[in-house]
């Protein structure tokens, strides 16, 4: 089905444009919590088809760390943290240099991720909020370790119940040493009924 | 990833066993020797009806337990209705509604957020609507596996009606 709204160039902008705010102060607040540079990529925002969702984050079936934040208030949505298994251990090492680095993630490593997702995601939407002019309220954040298109879900059913494709920003995140063993992503997926609401704080 | 027989290359067992990929809200219908794949479901139900005497099945990855809000809603996204339409899809094939029997996977809460919000919950209300639909047509569930926090991909073989389901966490078992 069509989507509820008429998608263009300029809101694919606009949206890239949030997304390199967003990630540019979710870098700065990850240089300073690990005391190294942190790169990000330029943002991409599009209408991404279901089918292709999960590509973007190395396949349906790739194993990835999620760290999940649903997002209410003005503007409704999920914003992510997604993180290959390697560089979760990697980041959790370099926080927590005496948490041994098993295959399993302990309760504390997960509270970890969690902690650092939300620093990430919410240097982020604060970033969004001053340039929207909108409020937004982060939930607490959720950590999910699977594979990518169940991990994934949740985050797409918004965008479900209207159309077969979901709004997605997806920034790339990297360190030059060594606290990231592979890049990973901030992605931002706006609610389509908030859709409106982002791109009308964009256009005062 | 190995499905099926270990012992068996996937060019060969491609040949053999052609397998139907299903993609999320998507669906198929195949018929012996087909495999039917559908692959990272989390709080997604891959519901799977099928003709127990002659093989043809039908697959959908189910995301939402009702249509409300689509004015020309695609009937394999919503359980409500992908379970009637997988049926007469079957039977628009040949299979006898008496024959038909269910098997399904999925539904699970892969985040667990404070809060009883409706859209953390939505793995056991898919599974629910799934259960409503396929008793309000009178079929029987052969078998599922469903809840708990992990992700599955599930297979489901025309040839002897199983279903295999494979996790990141629990390995790969056969229903």
């Amino acid at each position: 089905m069509r989507s509820p709204f008429v998608w263009t160039r300029q809101h694919a902008d606009l949206l890239s444009e949030v997304g390199n705010i967003g990630a540019g102060h979710a870098a700065t607040a990850l240089s300073e919590l690990l005391q190294q540079p942190v790169r990000v990529s330029l943002s991409n925002a599009r209408l991404c088809p279901f089918a292709e969702i999960a590509e973007v984050v190395g396949g349906p079936e790739a194993l990835i760390v999620g760290v999940l934040i649903r997002v209410s208030g003005d503007l409704g949505g999920h914003i992510l943290l997604i993180l290959p298994p390697a560089s979760a251990r990697s980041l959790v090492a370099a926080v927590l240099p005496v948490e041994s680095l098993g295959d399993e993630f302990t309760e504390l490593s997960v509270s970890a991720l969690a902690e650092i997702g939300n620093i990430l995601c919410g240097a982020y939407l604060t970033a969004v909020s001053e340039l929207t002019l909108r409020r937004f309220v982060p939930s607490v954040p959720a950590v999910a370790c699977d594979m990518a298109l169940s991990v994934l879900d949740v985050s797409l059913l918004p965008a479900g119940e209207v159309s077969d494709d979901v709004i997605l920003v997806d920034t790339q995140v990297e360190t030059e040493q060594s606290a990231l063993k592979e890049p990973c992503l901030l992605l931002l997926l706006p609610d389509p009924q908030s859709f409106q609401a982002l791109t009308e704080g964009l256009f005062p | 990833m190995n499905l099926s027989d270990p012992g068996t290359s996937d060019a060969a067992r491609q040949e053999l066993h052609p397998v139907v990929r299903i993609g999320i809200a998507a669906w198929a219908l195949a018929e012996p020797p087909a495999v039917l794949v559908t692959t990272g479901l989390g709080s997604c139900v891959g519901v799977v009806l099928y003709d127990d005497a002659l093989g043809v099945a039908a697959m959908a990855h189910v995301m939402l337990p009702t249509a409300s809000l689509e004015s020309a809603p695609r009937a394999s996204k919503y359980a409500d209705l992908a379970v009637p339409f997988l049926i007469q899809e079957l039977v628009g094939r040949g299979a006898a509604l008496t024959r038909l029997r269910a098997k399904f996977a999925g539904g699970a809460q892969m985040f667990k957020l404070p809060g009883k919000s409706d859209l953390m919950r939505i793995g056991p209300r898919n599974v629910e609507a799934v259960e409503r639909a396929l008793t309000a047509s009178g079929i029987p569930i052969a078998a599922k596996d469903c809840g708990g926090s992990i992700g599955r991909t599930i297979a489901f073989h025309t040839v002897d009606r199983r279903l295999h389901v494979r996790t990141a966490k629990y390995g790969t078992y056969v229903l």
